[in-house]
């Protein structure tokens, strides 16, 4: 019956799972580089940069992901970039996306970690770039671990939404065997469970570093 | 007007999760209600002027969360005594503060 | 050329003007006592001789490096080595790695040189078995010490000290100030803001009075603890000696 149909589909299911992985690694990757990269200038207080960077933040903080997405991969179409397929789309709008989210993040903690620190640093003469790399930043690696992993759960929740550009992840494919099989509630269900399978270990993980933090 | 304690501390938060609601009511366009997402979506399949229905909608959303997040800002202004944050350049009263929210699951 | 000199030197922080004029010299090998209420601008002062903070008006020279000019104001950090009073050593370090950070990154000593130099530093202090323990691990003595350590290994020719033991636990003031009087024995040239009046008499060359960001009075410990000449130190010192 019913879910002996989910059960063929089972592939095209775990086609959807690994295109759900593969974008929210990627995007992980990515967004996590842009993020420190941007709190980083940010927090270094350099001249010119203050403002580009404050309006790349307002931007992709004061609209929805989702309209990013329609933005840029109809966009790259509008523009003739033909390489920009939907993958490429999704990935450079959750890199946008989240990178914004992410950058403030490191930058509070960066600002967290006390002021002292820089001056003795400073005292003993090391540069900018070496305070900032040996002493501010393993240092805010600690803070800034649990928001960071918490973020990166909704990040995964969030590439759901590349299904709205035809990117074949797990929302697309469960719309796929709905068009074939119909039974949307089941195969819905299913699909939240698998989210909730790649999601539930890492709000363990998330949980798990918040205690560390804490202890410390 | 004097406000009891703990709405001061939760003001800001609940601004800015009030702030991504209104963002997040773009996703509803993907079960066919009308609204600005897919509308934009309509209007750029039947003119293809892509770039201006985008940005617009853009915009628009821009507009929204700033409007309201200056709102927001006024109202704390005024009902908070003592204030909120230091008086001077209009200020954002939301600020979202990743390390106090922790692990929420975004 | 004196080790130290400030001439006029006028500091505000936004509207409020902390040093209003401070003329200071430091011979090389002088222990100066830095004493004065708080908010008179005695850290201040420190901080502005070792670059955290900038000037107004007025030129600090150490050791003949112009600090009033920012092209080479961060000079300074190779000749004077700075202990604070929250010792801000680096939490995510072990003692001997603190004390290396610079060896190796300033410095550029091999790895080896480098924790030979800071076995040497530590020992130095009296913390040689504590070389692989990390801050979290140690008293604040301990700690305030390793910084003291830290800040020798990089050998300075001038010592500042912030109030270094201002956070300490009465019984741990002593292990520090122990360390602070070795190194005026062995000739190292100290600026010491503290509260300790016990150590400014003893080890003190000169006292050094500042009162509402000017220097109202200097000398000799024993002359001017005894015998103040101004009335504003005498009133300071009455409420601090006496109680």
């Amino acid at each position: 019956m019913g879910w002996q149909g989910i059960l063929n589909s089972s592939g095209i299911l775990f086609a959807g799972f690994v295109g759900t992985v593969v974008l929210s690694i990627a995007a992980i990757v990515t967004g996590t580089i842009l993020g420190l990269l941007v709190a980083v200038l940010r927090t270094a207080h350099i001249r010119g940069l203050g403002v580009p960077l404050r309006i790349y933040l307002e931007v992709f903080r004061g609209s929805p992901l989702l309209v990013q997405m329609l933005f840029i991969y109809f966009g790259a179409a509008y523009l003739g970039l033909r390489f920009v397929e939907t993958f490429t789309a999704a990935l450079i709008a959750l890199t946008l996306y989240e990178g914004a989210l992410i950058s403030e993040i490191f930058r509070a903690g960066i600002e967290a970690v006390p002021k002292g620190q820089r001056e003795a640093s400073r005292s003993l003469g090391l540069s900018r770039v070496q305070i900032e790399r040996y002493v501010i930043l393993p240092q805010t690696a600690t803070i800034v671990l649990p928001p960071l992993v918490g973020q990166y759960i909704g990040l995964v929740k969030d590439t759901a939404l590349a299904a709205a550009i035809g990117y074949f992840e797990l929302v697309r494919e469960g719309q796929a065997i709905i068009d074939r099989i119909g039974m949307p509630i089941e195969v819905f269900a299913v699909v939240s469970v698998i989210y909730f399978v790649i999601c539930y270990p890492m709000s363990l993980f998330a949980r798990r570093l918040e205690l560390r933090t804490l202890h410390a | 007007m004097v406000f009891p304690q703990a709405l001061r501390t939760v003001y800001p938060p609940v601004i800015n999760k009030f702030i991504q609601l209104i963002l997040g009511s773009s996703l509803v366009s993907q079960i066919a209600l009308k609204e600005i997402t897919n509308v934009s979506q309509t209007i750029n399949s039947q003119t293809l002027l892509t770039m201006h229905v985008f940005t617009i909608a853009l915009v628009l959303y821009l507009v929204l969360s700033n409007v309201t997040a200056l709102l927001a800002d006024v109202v704390a202004r005024r009902a908070f005594k003592p204030p909120l944050y230091p008086p001077g350049r209009l200020r954002r009263v939301v600020l979202v503060d990743p390390i106090g929210q922790m692990v929420k699951g975004g | 050329m004196s080790m130290i000199e400030l001439r006029n030197v006028h500091k505000r922080f936004d509207e409020l003007e902390v040093l209003k004029g401070i003329d200071l010299t430091v011979e090389k090998g002088e222990v100066v006592i830095i004493i004065g209420a708080s908010g008179s601008g005695k850290s201040t002062m420190l901080r502005v001789i070792n670059n955290l903070e900038p000037i107004q008006a007025g030129e600090v020279w150490v050791s003949g490096i112009p600090v009033h000019d920012p092209k080479r104001a961060d000079e300074v950090h190779r000749i004077a080595g700075m202990v604070f009073q929250q010792f801000n050593l680096f939490p995510h370090l072990t003692a001997l790695r603190n004390v290396t950070l610079a060896l190796r990154k300033v410095k550029k000593m091999s790895g080896a040189e480098a924790n030979e130099a800071g076995r040497a530093a530590l020992a130095r202090v009296g913390l040689a078995e504590k070389a692989d323990a990390y801050p979290s691990e140690m008293s604040g003595g301990q700690q305030q010490r390793v910084a003291i350590a830290r800040s020798l290994a990089m050998e300075p020719e001038i010592m500042l000290f912030d109030e270094a033991t201002s956070a300490l636990d009465p019984e741990l003031v002593g292990e520090v100030t122990g360390v602070m009087r070795q190194l005026a024995k062995e000739g190292m040239t100290m600026l010491v803001v503290t509260h300790e009046m016990g150590f400014a008499r003893d080890v003190g060359d000169r006292v050094v009075f500042i009162d509402e960001g000017l220097i109202a009075e200097q000398g000799k410990p024993a002359v001017l603890f005894t015998n103040p000449s101004n009335p504003r130190t005498q009133q300071f010192l009455h409420r601090v000696l006496d109680r």
